[in-house]
């Protein structure tokens, strides 16, 4: 590091923060939504720059803290490539760079106002609620979900357009929580608006909570499942009610009581089946098992058992910290068990309902006049469909091009 | 460092996971569901004197589309097998009539199918309603306008038509019918069992 980078130093690392939980140490720049797991003389030496110290002494700190000679400019540099202490801050700090529309009215909601609903009575009544969906689903084996709860309406077309606005609405709700949670503990994470494919998609972007200490991230973690417990008990109660003609509704309200459990069913089940796609049961599991970059770890793990690593990928694995590669050694059971969950799931929902939908679309297609209005629905099922399934699919491939382009890390 | 014996170990655990969990999926029943959701089914028709309403020959019963559906001649009024569309409908209580090309598929799934004819009295049809209610996991309920008069009690390959309401053996029926069949008789029918006999 030259003379003036060094004269510099403090403009450097002032955005950084340093975040101390145990033994665990992070540095982050919350304005760019990158941080590090570091080992402690790295947050001393940082904090010791932050505090006017110079190179040098920060440096002899860092070492008495460390029982042995660092070098603080390797590890300027280390932070430097890491991205760390770059000077482009992106406008409107505080976010990540923006990759959908973002609900700027809902960004205004207060932590005092937020920290309402994930105060101790909210997370009592979470979970309460959570016991009464799980009791009720026990109990009643009449009120659990099944795929043909799809079809709440004479026309399979006409249930899936009247549910896509409630479906939306879950997802948004989930998504929301996730956001509100953040807020209560005064992260300013980011609620977006995007799309994948065809599809209208909502995020939550709670890469700042590693800027918390790990037993206040949970909140945020489970608030959406939260709010899925909530939504589950709900409409259970509302048809046990109306089973035991204690509540008159219209039987359509009723049928559609059963999509919306059988949609937050698979919502529950997914958040902690599908761990290996980084779920929020994954974001849970790998907080409560300290770790930092678990996903990586695990899938580089276990290829790294059934295949090879090319060399990139063992360098990448070795910079993993030693914590996340002994977790990883194991944690690969829990994605088998997850994928036989997710396997479960498309076998006894996802498969009958698009083989039905198929065999329709393909008998109409076959069978009808162009100039009838099935046709065009037909054609229309296909075409979303095809979307919903093949998109997944080639992202996917497209992401592994990337990869081995060097283009996505 | 993996060794080359490790990774074939790795391999064959893993191999014999995935035999095990596909091995028991075939035994659990899925893949017949799965098979059966493509191709329909076949006529299997089976005579158990003992069970409620009467026995009606099992057609055999491919998807169709709803053009296809104006040309089905059913075996019976209403149909309790036969071709039927590919996606079938929710249980529960409808306030219009439900195409035959759905209750067919519903009872193929092992549903009871309830039907009414427009004369129904009002009572009538609420008391269906309340009992349809408490079977809400097997029972679909429709107005019937085809029917003339009365109530027809409909489960895969059984009828029965009734001249007015009669909660016993409404219940007799459903609580004997449900889930008998889902792709194939899912239970034999015993009746050689007294209590099975109405």
């Amino acid at each position: 590091m030259d003379t003036a980078a060094e004269a510099d130093l403090w403009r450097l690392v002032a955005p950084l923060v340093v975040v101390t939980d145990g033994d665990e140490h992070v540095l982050g720049r919350p304005d760019l939504g990158h941080y590090v797991a570091v080992p402690e003389p790295g947050a001393v030496f940082v904090t010791a720059l932050q505090g006017g110290a110079s190179l040098a002494e920060a440096t002899a700190r860092a070492s008495r803290a460390a029982g042995q000679k660092v070098d603080g400019a390797d590890f300027l540099r280390g932070l430097a490539e890491a991205g760390l202490l770059s000077e482009d801050t992106p406008e409107g700090s505080g976010d990540p760079p923006p990759t959908g529309r973002r609900i700027r009215w809902i960004e205004g909601v207060s932590p005092r106002v937020a920290g309402r609903l994930f105060g101790r009575v909210a997370w009592i009544g979470y979970g309460l609620a959570a016991l009464v969906a799980v009791g009720v689903l026990v109990a009643r084996p009449d009120l659990r979900p099944g795929f043909e709860d799809v079809w709440f309406l004479g026309d399979p077309v006409l249930s899936l357009l009247a549910f896509l606005p409630v479906g939306i609405l879950l997802g948004a709700a989930h998504e929301a929580w996730h956001w509100l949670a953040g807020r209560a503990i005064g992260v300013p994470a980011v609620f977006r608006v995007s799309r994948r494919g065809l599809f209208l998609v909502f995020e939550t972007d709670l890469t700042q909570l590693a800027a918390v200490p790990r037993r206040k991230r949970y909140g945020p973690f489970l608030a959406g499942m939260a709010l899925d417990g909530v939504v589950l008990a709900t409409a259970l109660g509302l048809r046990v009610l109306y089973r035991a003609d204690l509540l008159a509704l219209p039987p359509v309200v009723d049928r559609l009581l059963g999509v919306v459990i059988l949609n937050q069913m698979i919502s529950v089940v997914w958040q902690w089946a599908a761990v290996f796609m980084r779920s929020d049961g994954y974001a849970v599991l790998a907080n409560a098992l300290r770790c930092h970059n678990l996903y990586r770890a695990t899938w580089l793990t276990a290829k790294g058992r059934l295949w090879r690593l090319v060399a990139d990928e063992t360098a990448e694995l070795e910079a993993i910290s030693p914590h996340d590669r002994q977790v990883a050694h194991w944690f690969a059971l829990v994605y088998i068990a997850g994928m036989t969950g997710v396997g479960w799931l498309t076998l006894t929902f996802s498969l009958p309902f698009l083989i039905s939908m198929m065999l329709w679309v393909a008998n109409n297609l076959g069978s009808l006049a162009v100039t009838s209005v099935t046709f065009w629905e037909s054609a229309a099922v296909l075409a979303l469909m095809a979307t919903q399934w093949g998109a997944p699919l080639l992202l996917a491939l497209r992401e592994r091009r990337l990869r081995k382009m060097g283009e996505l890390l | 460092m993996i060794t080359r014996t490790k990774r074939w170990v790795w391999r064959i655990c893993i191999a014999a996971v995935v035999v095990v969990v596909v091995g028991a999926t075939l035994l659990a029943g899925p893949w017949s569901f799965l098979l059966g959701s493509v191709t329909g089914s076949t006529a299997t028709t089976r005579y158990a004197p003992c069970l409620p309403g009467r026995e009606v020959p099992v057609m055999n019963s491919p998807h169709i589309s709803p053009a296809g559906s104006a040309s089905v001649q059913y075996n019976s009024m209403p149909p309790t097998s036969g071709p039927h569309f590919a996606f079938t409908i929710a249980t529960g209580i409808y306030s219009d009539p439900v195409p035959d090309g759905l209750t067919v598929h519903a009872m193929e799934h092992g549903h009871v199918v309830v039907q009414y004819a427009p004369d129904t009295p009002q009572d009538s049809v609420e008391r269906l309603e309340s009992l349809a209610k408490r079977y809400g996991k097997d029972v679909i309920l429709a107005p019937y306008p085809t029917l003339d008069h009365g109530i027809a009690l409909t489960a895969w390959g059984r009828l029965d038509l009734l001249e007015h309401y009669d909660e016993g053996r409404v219940t007799i029926f459903v609580e004997n019918l449900r889930n008998r069949y889902d792709h194939a008789w899912t239970r034999a029918d015993d009746c050689a069992s007294p209590d099975r006999a109405r």
